[in-house]
């Protein structure tokens, strides 16, 4: 791209040039015919010049000119060529030199590429390789370690075991007797409790037996039976209080 | 004239009969100044029950009572404080006696005291049986309840 656009400012660069150029010669051509006018009117103003001279002379005068402009022209369209075919000639270097370069680089580039992909594939298969080789060593370990810790826990669940056997057993002791002599007062209580409750009941019962007595009784008593047992309550208060 | 008056207490068996008479003999000596000269049966007329009219009838007939005011007036305040002096005994048992059985335990008491004894009757079915007796603040429990209860205690022991 920058090669592209090298070229196109160039090729604008020439043609600015050569425009310049030919307005400098038109400019100049220009310039002389009128100069050379004026001389010649000059001169006539002290010489008395023939009308067909004069345009004979014009006329020469343009001829002149014209031919001084095609030189010039030529020249100019000369050395225009010149230049750009110089310019496209050198454009031409460059630009072949700018696609060496970038074939080159392109070379360079993918060849480092190439390497940088080769050297880090290499690298990664060496951590590959030292990775399994360390996981394998940490496996190793770690197996040991396993073995190692495994031991040692069955060791130590052993020890808990028995001692927490001998405490279970030394609880169970404890809490057996305990309960033992919980049982014992609670059994003492109950039956407490029962005697309470029967006696309880009795009376109740008893009560009730006596008041059903009192109202069946009084109406089951005939009436002889209701004299006889006043007299026999007049006779004895007789004997206590009378 | 004592003997007048026991006759007339024959009659009377319990604290309910003496004090209806009572009420009687206290009418009788309120109108006794009234009609001068007239018999204290005429001077009751149908007020009073048959019995104190015939007793004091009887007694005007053998001139025990005249038609002085002032002697019947005696009359009646002697034989008041008569019934008012026999002795009571109270008697509380679980039925309505018979007008037999009160004659009959009437008698029985009379026989036992040597005179008049009035009854105070409660009749209380809830004491079931037997008597509860009570005479001059002494007091008896010869109730069946009593006895009923002292099971009941001696069971529930």
């Amino acid at each position: 791209m920058n090669t592209i656009f090298l070229i196109i400012a160039s090729l604008f660069i020439v043609m600015v040039l050569i425009v310049l150029i030919f307005l400098t010669f038109t400019t100049r051509s220009k310039k002389r015919e009128e100069f050379l006018i004026q001389e010649f009117i000059k001169d006539t103003l002290f010489l008395k010049i023939s009308e067909t001279f004069q345009k004979e002379l014009e006329k020469l005068i343009k001829e002149e000119t014209k031919k001084i402009i095609l030189e010039n022209k030529e020249k100019i369209q000369k050395a225009t060529d010149e230049i750009i075919e110089s310019y496209k000639k050198e454009l031409e270097g460059i630009s072949q030199e700018v696609d060496k370069k970038n074939s080159q680089f392109f070379e360079l580039s993918l060849k480092a590429q190439n390497e940088i992909l080769t050297n880090a594939q290499n690298k990664i298969a060496n951590l590959n390789e030292e990775t399994k080789k360390e996981i394998l060593k940490f496996k190793e370990v770690n197996s040991e370690t396993q073995k190692l810790l495994l031991g040692e826990a069955k060791n130590q669940v052993s020890k808990l075991t028995q001692n927490l056997t001998q405490e279970v057993s030394q609880v169970y002791q404890v809490a057996k007797e305990a309960l033992r002599g919980q049982i014992t007062k609670t059994e003492q209580e109950i039956e407490s409790y029962k005697k309470e409750r029967f006696k309880e009941i009795d009376q109740g019962i008893y009560q009730m037996i006596g008041k059903v007595s009192k109202k069946t009784i009084g109406k089951a008593i005939d009436l002889s039976t209701h004299e006889k047992l006043v007299m026999e309550a007049l006779k004895k208060a007789k004997k206590e209080i009378f | 004239m004592e003997k007048i008056f026991e006759e007339f207490a024959k009659k009377i068996k319990t604290k309910e009969e003496l004090i209806f008479y009572l009420e009687e003999i206290i009418q009788v000596q309120q109108i006794v100044f009234k009609n001068k000269g007239v018999t204290l049966s005429k001077k009751m007329g149908g007020k009073m029950s048959g019995e104190l009219k015939n007793f004091l009838e009887r007694l005007e007939k053998k001139e025990v009572i005249s038609k002085n005011p002032g002697q019947q007036s005696s009359f009646l305040e002697k034989l008041k404080k008569y019934l008012q002096s026999l002795p009571e005994i109270k008697l509380e048992i679980a039925f309505l006696p018979s007008d037999e059985f009160l004659t009959r335990i009437n008698q029985w008491l009379e026989e036992e005291f040597g005179q008049k004894v009035i009854l105070d009757l409660i009749i209380n079915p809830q004491i079931v049986g037997g008597a509860v007796i009570e005479h001059r603040g002494n007091w008896r429990n010869f109730s069946l309840v009593k006895e009923i209860d002292k099971l009941i205690s001696q069971k529930s022991l």
